[in-house]
């Protein structure tokens, strides 16, 4: 980002300051940035959210690859193997299945994808809508539904190969496991991506070429030849890219269809579950991150770039419609066919759930369903529970990168916008694995860093000079780092210990009742007694929580009882979060009550804040998560990070900038302008992208299946388990009533904002997933 | 000067937070020590239940504690053996669970040579019937049921191939007819397949064994993650022969799968299950009151009514299936598989399951 000659950008500069210029405008550009609160704040927070839980993750990973777990010293060992002539066959023999999967299935994908554009944009196909909601269901359903279809239809015991067909499988017989049968798996499960993708290319195409080429007399296949195909060959290849990432990132489908062959993720999987190998599972994963990271860098530098269909936000006008046939019912037919296909299978896993056991006896009963609700209940209210949580939080943050990125100039922005886009895009696995490296024990640097930078900021807003300001921030942390020390001499408990910050807290808020600029006190006051009423909170929540968990036991009913005994550790996520979180929360929220003091009363405040957030930042083990459902809360908001980040800034540029200019020079500040002009316009879209990722959070499973506990308990990991333990049936029943709570979640949205769809129907489902 | 401030004091501050080293959590001894008072109290709280059986099994006896112990409330995952032992591996800094009940002893001996478990002299150790076999002599762990391994045989895939007989040793899983039809569970990941792999290697030697082995990864179909999993695709017809315990192959026969059970002649090996407490458990109290509970007969007789038909280890349980037991069994060396889990699985990983046959 250094593009501008150095003497360029500060023309007066000195000679011996030209050197240290670029940095010196980088500072430059940080003061300014920490003079409009909206940005600072919005940057911090989300760079926080951002370098905790993607960039920290995937670096703990790298690192790890190269380095032997057990004695720490530095080991390629597991990249020697590729060249190692004993280990080459195989380790090629792994990377030649995954890039063909890869390649099979995004070839195929986009093909269908493709046609099922064309046909829905250009053929005029009846019920289109009906037919665009049958195309969109892969992307609700669990990654592995449709490779538990395909067992059910076309195992070697299936409906169709068996029953129907009477095919037998003898030895050396081609059945559905192996390389075909997952290509074919994969294509219908992620051909919908390529569709919507495609479909939002069609439909911008600027009819008016086409409608010149034909009235200049070309015929209509040297039209699609020449004119309409290159235009939407940045579709056709994004598409591509895409697909190619997720069928490698994909590990529900190979584990139960691989059969023989192995992939990349499978392998990836096996060394970290199975053989426990940390560095191995590592270094598979920087191969696998290999061709990740190019086709991600090429789909955002290169084909992106190439676009040459502006968005312009209006709609174009009308489409041209193929009006021969025969090309019109092909197209229709191959749709049609494909989309029976597709309710077959989905049709399978309801019907499948329904029977007693599949192949042999199709009785049709309520048993697993049973199985379901009673051993599972416990999985499907964690899952949707976290599922929701996570919503709001990746929505919100998405939102405020849309927002910077698209209405804000400032360094380190593209860095940003690329860091969110790396979470969603890398495999899944992958971010797993970082997630239990970094966070297992508390990674102190990190925690030091980010305490630094707001610790930072916090003073900067209330002291002057930098060595008073140092004074005071190694003055205040101190304290805060001995407060941590005192009930280890005083004798309290943990309880004591957060009593005593309440206290601290309360004593903050008599100064800033008396420091704080008049017309500002009530709000200063408030945040400071909200901060000491959080504490208090997490002290007093057991006297809720545990009667509510015994209640819960005592009931009769299976169900009730684990509802009321689940929602009892439901509430205590909301009441009583990881201690580093809550300060973290603090230290941003501190910024304000600080702002609105009388200039005297600035730096005692700011102290006392610092020293207070100090104390629970650096309380035992600060962020190591494992375990926690916070950690999976992050991991969900990570992976739906870049479809929220898109619906943001889609619908960004969809508002002119004016508005909010004019709204600005009205003499509105930046806040209110955010909350009275730029969020009602937004809203629909931001509502849109939130069902989405709630959907992507409930179907996740590659991340995820590291992270799971006894106690929060993950649905799709569960079905990959009971596909084994419970069988087919059971997996197929957990498979719909997963379906069915993202459905509800969909109509409830659609009740409570009516329209939200119809406002943006093409919201970016693109990225990550699995 | 100023720019440079606040950069070297970010430096500053970081380096020093850095280096300091995290305070004790306060005072956790002394309110360790009343909250352990409580419990025997009145024994209330979670445990955290690491299952390694079938999940029919792990349900059952978390709701069979709960009744006993109605103020715990038990959450259990179902993980494979060698799932389990990661987990506990990569958690042995911050443990998320309190108890691990079941799964083959091989993989109990590793965490305990780990100092992944907590020795624990359980008063209810008495009740074992042979405790020179199935009690750690440090008592890291204890055997809570005992499993044969058995060859499960499609009956429908049986009539359709007229002349095929049953595998009744382990050469015969590598007749020609089996090609392709054979499933087995991975042994990295499971309990069931690594004691197969451990059984061959000791009546055929090491040497012979792992010649064997290579031929026998290309008979085999898929791979799955858990070792009961065959079983199930077999009885749904996915394959024609799984190599599983045979209480799981009976349990699915009671399903109405179609299976012929069938044991190798030569002998067969088994699996003593074991439980053992998490190293570090933060609900060790109810940790206990499981492993006490575990171990007194009349829990051992709950099986069956799970659809578990592992035999009991205990004095006093009768075993549901003690036809199961009174078949060849080899004179299976705990210790030595034991102790040589990571080496075998790691073998079998890089030079087996990718040996040139499988590539067809």
């Amino acid at each position: 980002m250094a593009e501008a000659s150095p003497g360029a950008v500060v023309p007066t500069a000195a000679p011996a300051q030209a050197e240290r210029s670029t940095l010196w405008r980088r500072w430059q550009e940080f003061r300014l940035i920490g003079q409009d609160p909206v940005l600072a704040l919005g940057l911090m927070a989300v760079g926080a959210f951002v370098f905790v839980f993607v960039v920290w993750p995937l670096v703990r990973v790298i690192v790890q690859g190269f380095f032997d777990p057990q004695t720490g010293e530095f080991s390629t060992v597991y990249f020697a193997q590729y060249i190692d002539p004993y280990y080459r066959g195989y380790n090629y023999w792994v990377l030649r299945n995954t890039l063909v999967m890869g390649v099979a299935t995004a070839a195929g994908g986009t093909l269908l994808g493709f046609i099922f554009a064309y046909t829905m944009v250009r053929c005029n196909v009846p019920f289109p809508r009906l037919l665009h909601t049958l195309a969109l269901l892969p992307t609700i359903s669990p990654p592995f539904a449709i490779a538990i279809a395909t067992i059910l239809l076309f195992g070697r015991a299936g409906l169709v190969t068996k029953r129907i067909l009477g095919m037998e499988f003898g030895p050396g017989a081609n059945d559905v496991y192996g390389l075909d049968g997952l290509v074919f798996v994969q294509i219908v499960t992620f051909f919908s991506v390529a569709y919507l993708i495609i479909r939002a290319m069609l439909e911008r195409l600027d009819p008016a070429m086409e409608e010149a080429a034909l009235s200049l007399g070309a015929s209509k296949y040297y039209i699609f030849r020449t004119v309409t195909l290159p235009l939407l060959i940045p579709g056709l290849a994004g598409s591509f890219l895409l697909l190619f990432v997720e069928s490698l990132a994909d590990l529900g489908n190979p584990l139960l269809l691989g059969g023989n062959v192995s992939v990349l993720s499978v392998e990836i999987f096996l060394a970290i579950n199975g053989q426990y190998d940390q560095q191995k599972g590592a270094a598979l994963s920087l191969v696998l991150l290999i061709p990740t990271l190019t086709v991600f860098l090429l789909q955002r530098y290169v084909v992106s770039r190439r676009s040459y269909i502006a968005v312009t936000g209006k709609p174009t006008g009308g489409h041209l419609q193929v009006k021969e046939p025969w090309i019109r019912w092909t197209f229709i037919g191959i749709t049609g066919l494909m989309l029976l296909l597709v309710l077959a299978l989905y049709a399978s896993i309801l019907i499948g759930s329904l029977t007693r056991l599949w192949g042999i006896d199709y009785t049709p009963d309520l048993t697993h369903y049973r199985t379901a609700f009673t051993r599972g209940l416990n999985a499907i209210l964690s899952t949707t529970f976290l599922s929701a949580v996570a919503t709001p939080v990746a929505g919100l943050i998405g939102m405020v990168i849309a927002f910077l990125v698209v209405r804000k100039a400032f360094s380190g922005k593209e860095a940003l916008d690329f860091a969110s886009n790396l979470g969603g895009a890398v495999p899944g696995t992958i971010l797993g694995i970082g997630y239990i490296l970094a966070f297992i024990n508390a990674p102190m640097g990190v925690v030091a860093v980010i305490y630094a930078l707001l610790a930072a900021y916090l003073i900067s807003t209330a002291v002057d000079g930098w060595s008073r300001r140092l004074a005071v921030l190694a003055g205040a942390t101190a304290v805060g780092y001995g407060i941590n020390w005192l009930p280890y001499y005083l004798g309290l408990d943990e309880d004591g210990w957060r009593w005593l910050l309440v206290v601290g807290f309360l004593a903050l808020a008599l100064m800033a009742g008396r420091g704080a600029v008049p017309e500002k006190r009530r709000g200063a006051v408030a945040v400071l007694v909200g901060m000491a009423l959080m504490l208090a909170l997490y002290n007093l929540a057991p006297l809720v929580t545990d009667p509510l968990a015994r209640w819960g036991r005592t009931l009769s009913g299976l169900i009730a009882s684990r509802v009321v005994t689940k929602s009892a550790s439901m509430l205590k996520v909301f009441l009583q979060p990881t201690m580093a979180i809550l300060a973290f929360t603090y230290l941003v929220a501190g910024l304000y009550p600080v702002a609105q003091m009388r200039p005297g009363w600035r730096v005692p405040l700011a102290a006392g804040i610092l020293a207070l957030s100090a104390s629970p930042m650096f309380f035992g083990t600060p962020l190591a998560l494992v375990g926690t459902p916070y950690i999976v809360i992050a991991a969900y908001a990570v992976r739906s990070l870049p479809a929220s980040v898109r619906a943001g800034v889609a619908a960004l540029q969809q508002i002119d900038p004016a508005i909010e200019e004019a709204s600005t020079s009205l003499g509105a500040d930046a806040g209110y302008t955010f909350r009275h002009v730029t969020l009602p316009l937004i809203l629909p879209a931001f509502i849109a992208g939130l069902i989405f990722a709630f959907a992507r959070h409930m179907t996740s499973l590659s991340a995820i299946i590291f992270l799971t506990t006894a106690e929060w308990p993950i649905l799709t990991v569960w079905i990959l388990s009971e596909v084994e333990q419970g069988g087919m049936s059971v997996a197929a029943a957990y498979s719909m009533i997963l379906i069915a709570i993202v459905l509800v979640a969909i109509g409830l949205t659609y009740l409570v904002v009516g329209r939200a769809f119809t406002a943006r129907p093409d919201v970016d489902l693109t990225v990550g997933g699995g | 000067m100023r720019r440079i401030g606040l950069f070297s004091l970010l430096v500053i501050v970081v380096l020093l937070l850095a280096a300091c080293p995290a305070p004790p959590p306060p005072a956790t001894a002394p309110e360790g020590g009343a909250a352990a008072g409580e419990a025997a109290a009145a024994p209330s709280g979670e445990l955290n239940l690491l299952c390694t059986p079938q999940v029919q099994w792990c349900e059952g006896m978390k709701a069979e504690f709960e009744k006993r112990y109605p103020d715990i409330t038990v959450n259990f995952v179902r993980m494979s053996s060698g799932e389990s032992l990661t987990r506990l591996r990569n958690e042995r800094d911050n443990p998320q669970f309190d108890i691990w009940w079941g799964g083959p002893i091989d993989s109990f001996i590793a965490a305990k040579q780990e100092g992944l478990l907590e020795a624990y002299d359980s008063p209810n150790h008495a009740n074992l019937a042979d405790p020179e076999k199935y009690l750690d002599p440090d008592k890291y762990w204890v055997g809570i049921y005992v499993g044969t391994l058995g060859f499960a045989t499609n009956k429908n895939w049986l009539a359709e191939n007229p002349g095929v007989e049953p595998p009744r040793s382990w050469d015969d899983l590598l007749k020609p007819e089996f090609q392709g039809q054979i499933m087995v569970a991975h042994p990295s990941s499971s309990g069931t397949s690594y004691t197969a792999l451990c059984t061959i290697l000791q009546i055929k030697g090491e040497e012979e064994g792992w010649e064997f082995l290579k031929q026998y990864a290309g008979q085999v179909l898929q791979f799955t993650k858990s070792g009961a999993a065959p079983a199930k695709f077999v009885g749904q017809g996915e394959a024609a022969v799984g190599i599983v315990f045979s209480h799981d192959i009976v349990a699915e026969i009671e399903n109405g799968a179609p299976l012929e059970l069938t044991f190798p002649e030569e002998g067969t090996g088994y699996e003593i299950g074991g439980m053992g407490i998490v190293a570090g458990a933060k609900n060790l109290e109810n940790a206990k009151l499981w492993y006490d509970w575990a171990l007194e007969p009349a829990t051992q007789e709950l099986g069956p009514k799970y659809q578990a038909y592992q035999a009991p280890t205990v004095k006093g349980a009768q075993a549901a299936r003690p036809e199961l037991l009174q078949v060849t069994l080899i004179d299976y060396d705990f210790q030595w598989c034991g102790e040589n889990k990571k080496a075998f699985v790691d073998k079998f990983t890089n030079e087996i399951a990718g040996a040139e046959n499988l590539r067809k």
